[in-house]
């Protein structure tokens, strides 16, 4: 069973998320500030990340940086899940090692599951 | 300002020493000139100075509102979507009903998409990302996807390229919204029965795509204004067809970024046909010639 991680302060996105990837068979761990996703991500050693950028406590491109880091983490796929798109962001994103970066607004669940299925293999 | 003052000066210099020779006259007409384009110039540098910072802040505050609004949207968008995936058996008015929320809320999030586009089009921060396209396969896949909208819609689609391959040099994601947007348009406000029909053809060393509906046309007096921001024709309005006036300024202004041009013909009651062109690549369009 693949283990997932998101980070993502928005309550009802959560929810949505959650069920969509436990009904797929995913164990999935919930992080709902950057700092707590730090923490979950040390604590839970996911196969992978879906990350939201504007997020409490730590905005989610430090916590990419801080991930990217750390030894046994370095390597486990982020997938940016945000509603900020303007092409700085996408680009600071990809440099800082993300493996894909979607706009919620613009992302049926479906796709979003789709996407994290692609990049597991 | 400073060379406006010092040129102003100059002049009045010139122009007092013709009409008269005492140095006290010209000093004074020179030093009351200066004074005078001081105060004006000070004037409209502070207005424009006033007009950048009054745009700066309704770009910004735009662009945070827009931000802040895609949050709700998505999580509706998602919450629905795993509700209609629990309730697939949904019959009736609930399916009705539920069919219109999904609408409603998508229609939100190109609204939303719309407004920060254009907010990036008028702070200049469009990135286009250009590829070589070859525009007739691409505009016949992009119309088979809307055939079954217009049968939906009790509507003919018809697609037809005279020249193929054209190959053009385009961002793929805004040629695919352009063209998405035109069709969509022309489904939009055609009545049931009528035809949409889409062509791609070659126009000297540009490659056209026309858009042609059986719909309601645009009233002559409404088509100078077509293509401006905020902007509906007074029948669209009348006849209660969705739109937010902004998706054919985002047409023409995307286009015009990528080297085309846009028009369109029209004829109230008949219908319309709208069209784009962006220059052929130069390989493709010597291979065309032979």
């Amino acid at each position: 069973m693949k283990k997932l991680l998101i980070i993502e302060d928005e309550a009802a996105l959560q929810d949505a998320l959650q069920k969509v990837f436990t009904a797929e068979g995913y164990e999935v761990s919930q992080a709902f500030d950057g700092e707590e996703g730090i923490k979950a991500a040390k604590e839970k050693k996911p196969d992978m990340i879906l990350l939201d950028l504007i997020l409490p406590k730590k905005h989610g491109f430090e916590v990419l940086q801080e991930i990217k880091a750390i030894d046994g983490l370095k390597d486990v796929p982020v997938l940016v899940l945000t509603n900020l798109e303007e092409s700085t962001e996408v680009m600071k994103a990809i440099e800082l090692g993300a493996r894909g970066y979607l706009v919620k607004a613009n992302y049926a669940l479906k796709e979003v599951l789709a996407k994290v299925k692609d990049i597991l293999g | 300002m400073g060379g406006v003052n010092v040129l102003g000066m100059i002049t009045t210099a010139f122009a007092a020493q013709r009409f008269s020779d005492d140095p006290a006259v010209v000093i004074i007409s020179v030093s009351m000139m200066a004074a005078f384009l001081f105060v004006v110039g000070n004037a409209v540098v502070s207005s424009f100075q006033r007009l950048a910072d009054a745009s700066r802040i309704k770009s910004e505050f735009v662009n945070i509102v827009s931000h802040q609004l895609r949050s709700p949207l998505s999580a509706i968008k998602w919450q629905l979507e795993l509700m209609l995936d629990q309730m697939k058996m949904v019959t009736g008015d609930a399916a009705v009903t539920m069919g219109t929320i999904r609408r409603q809320n998508e229609r939100m999030i190109a609204l939303v998409n719309d407004l920060l586009e254009v907010n990036r089009i008028e702070d200049d921060r469009v990135i286009l990302r250009p590829t070589a396209i070859t525009i007739d396969n691409f505009v016949e896949q992009i119309a088979n996807g809307y055939k079954p909208l217009a049968e939906q819609a009790g509507e003919k689609l018809v697609f037809s390229a005279e020249a193929r391959p054209l190959v053009v040099f385009a961002d793929e994601t805004k040629l695919r919204w352009v063209t998405e947007n035109l069709i969509d348009n022309a489904i939009r406000y055609t009545k049931t029965g009528g035809e949409v029909t889409i062509k791609v053809l070659r126009a000297k060393n540009m490659a056209r795509v026309e858009v042609t509906d059986s719909g309601i046309g645009i009233p002559v007096a409404d088509q100078a204004m077509i293509f401006q921001k905020f902007f509906r024709s007074e029948n669209a309005v009348r006849a209660r067809a969705e739109g937010t006036g902004l998706g054919l300024y985002l047409v023409r202004s995307l286009v015009g970024a990528m080297g085309g041009k846009v028009g369109f013909a029209s004829m109230e009651g008949k219908g319309s046909t709208f069209w784009y062109a962006l220059p052929l690549v130069e390989g493709e369009a010597v291979v065309q010639k032979k």
